[in-house]
């Protein structure tokens, strides 16, 4: 795998890596504590369990899993702030460890929930500052950073103190921060935790942009199926420290993202009753007669769809987009009254995931 | 070395700029720690109408003593402001942004905070030797080497004792304590320790290497104590720096969550 090759597009590689970490181990109570003190007793915690994979360059991988599962410890020895227990690993063909401060040169990050910027001061500080820490010739800076205020609109916030941005503008600097440098490879360890519906799409056309643009390989971790669904064409799983899955992104959306939840609210008086033969009428009960807000899915006998809750006009629908369109889905809906407000939600990632092992994969 | 300087003199501008965001709060700090100091000194001014010398030392000496600590603490909190804080850093796996960047991660962490009181103490330091201090130019000039190469010591001295928290987990009492010894045994003058005190004064708590030796130059300067000096300090910079990298090895990160200040 760590073949001398000419022209090596293999922007990551990924070879038997593992990372133990040894964690004490103490019962509750002060007497525990005690014994604890005297002989202390460990136990040794496989975050990652010898993950080998190989992303070229310039592509876009999504590398998700539930909490705990082992991506923040791939990428953090990937970028070479730990150290693995076993295994290797390159990235750009320098081995992050022991190259980390060369390699730092070729390599962006943005941590979601850790700001590199500074907090009292405007961003317009935190790129000269940046500038100072990367070497960048002044011209060479200038340029890139005005490339970077006009592709990410950041003009207006240059000024205001970071204090003062919402997390969306935030985000936006803190993307730009860590293209400042020309890097190759960008690892984005959820860059749209806590981002509004906006602030999310504009962060990742921006990164689909500098993917496209400049080639950037990108390495992203989320729990937002949208981030995955709009930046990444490859997704890989890792659940328990091993790689659960590894496949293309329309794969997976074929396979697993064919579910969505739809919670509609149909307005009470209007068309109650319309079309409604055997299908659901406003204020149904459950068939147990009792208006508990869950429902078996008797009265809206459309192939595809559960009913997993309804009252009074409220409905949660899961539908199989595989089997009904949400189109259908709509069509029938407005047959028995006026849709007020509906909102399509993808199922959680960990419901998806969770999909995966049902199924044995 | 140069772009070591400039890097170390960018952030310094930067935190400054940062504190300098509350105007009222940063003005209180360097005003209160001037007081202070002042303080201090006002009290062995008291000492001294009472007493011609302490040890053999006249107020005088007591003066570039003060202002020796003064300076070297000061110093070494407002430009290497983490330091204190390093401990804490590594227990609680906040190393990572520092680890993601081309430069040399202690040094970055070192010098990516700034405890703005520390420039009040370097101004009472240098107030009080224009003022009270020995006249010349001469003098001034040791002094300001001497500080320099106590800040290094004191700063070293908090590396060694942060970097545990890579081997032991919990390292800020440590830290705190040495940092806390080092100031008390400075403020007074060397000779009323004798005997295994005074060994320990120049080796466990580096208050001979941050205060004492620094005052002794400016009180009378001799070459192969200004290169004791100097070598100690170097030797701490290098032992610091060594148990910081191996303690890096063993670093463990973590998922707080975390902004820049």
């Amino acid at each position: 795998m760590f073949s001398e090759e000419v022209n090596d597009v293999r922007a990551i590689v990924a070879d038997g890596l593992a990372k133990v970490f040894k964690v004490s181990q103490k019962a509750a109570g002060l007497a525990a504590g005690f014994r604890s003190l005297m002989s202390p007793q460990y136990s040794e915690v496989r975050a990652v369990k010898a993950v080998s994979f190989e992303v070229e360059e310039g592509e876009t991988l999504a590398f998700i899993g539930p909490n705990g599962a082992g991506k923040s410890t791939t990428i953090k020895m990937l970028t070479g702030i730990l150290y693995p227990t076993v295994g290797q690993a390159s990235v750009l063909g320098m081995t992050p460890w022991r190259d980390r401060q060369t390699l730092a040169h070729r390599i962006g990050c943005v941590f979601g929930q850790r700001s590199q910027l500074w907090y009292h001061l405007p961003p317009r500080d935190t790129f000269e500052l940046l500038a100072h820490v990367y070497d960048l010739p002044r011209d060479q800076f200038r340029r890139r950073l005005g490339m970077l205020v006009d592709r990410f609109e950041l003009e207006p916030l240059m000024s205001t103190a970071v204090r003062k941005l919402s997390l969306g503008q935030r985000m936006r600097c803190e993307i730009a921060a860590s293209l400042l440098h020309s890097p190759r490879v960008l690892f984005l360890d959820e860059p749209t935790v806590g981002l509004d519906v906006v602030a999310r799409r504009s962060i990742r056309e921006l990164i689909t942009e500098m993917n496209r643009e400049e080639g950037v390989t990108v390495f992203l971790t989320s729990h937002d199926v949208g981030d995955i669904e709009q930046v990444c064409s490859r997704v890989m799983v890792i659940n328990h420290g091993t790689v659960a899955l590894d496949t293309s992104v329309a794969a997976l959306r074929r396979d697993y993202m064919k579910m969505k939840v739809v919670r509609v609210r149909l307005d009470l008086g209007v068309g109650a009753g319309a079309g409604g033969d055997g299908g659901l009428r406003y204020g149904d009960e459950d068939d147990d007669g009792n208006d508990d807000g869950c429902v078996d899915g008797a009265g809206l006998d459309i192939p595809g769809v559960q009913v997993l809750k309804h009252k009074r006009g409220n409905f949660k629908l899961q539908v199989n987009t595989a089997t009904t369109s949400i189109d259908d889905v709509l069509a029938r809906l407005m047959q028995i009254g006026r849709i007020a407000d509906i909102t399509i939600a993808d199922p959680p990632l960990e419901q998806i995931i969770a999909e995966m092992y049902a199924e044995g994969r | 070395m140069t772009g070591g300087l400039s890097f170390v003199w960018e952030h310094f501008k930067f935190n400054l700029a940062s504190a300098m965001e509350y105007r009222a709060g940063f003005i209180s700090q360097v005003v209160f720690m001037v007081l202070n100091d002042m303080f201090l000194l006002f009290f062995w001014w008291i000492v001294f109408g009472r007493v011609s010398n302490v040890g053999g030392w006249t107020f005088q000496d007591v003066v570039v003593l003060q202002a020796s600590m003064a300076v070297s603490y000061g110093l070494s909190v407002s430009v290497f402001g983490n330091t204190p804080r390093l401990p804490v850093l590594i227990a609680e796996g906040q190393l990572d942004y520092y680890m993601l960047l081309p430069r040399d991660p202690l040094l970055h962490v070192l010098v990516s905070r700034s405890d703005i009181s520390g420039i009040g103490d370097v101004a009472f330091g240098v107030g009080v030797m224009v003022l009270f201090g020995p006249d010349g130019l001469g003098p001034l000039v040791v002094f300001s080497m001497s500080a320099a190469a106590g800040a290094a010591v004191f700063t070293s001295f908090g590396v060694i004792a942060g970097s545990l928290a890579f081997f032991i987990g919990h390292a800020q009492t440590i830290s705190q304590q040495l940092a806390g010894a080092t100031i008390t045994f400075g403020g007074y003058p060397e000779p009323l320790f004798r005997g295994i005190v005074r060994v320990a004064l120049y080796s466990l708590i580096p208050a001979g290497f941050v205060v004492y030796l620094p005052a002794r130059l400016v009180r009378s300067f001799d070459l192969g104590t200004f290169a004791v000096l100097m070598a100690f300090a170097a030797f701490a910079m290098a032992v610091a720096y060594w148990m910081f990298r191996r303690g890096l090895s063993r670093y463990e990160s973590g998922s707080l969550v975390g902004t820049r200040v």
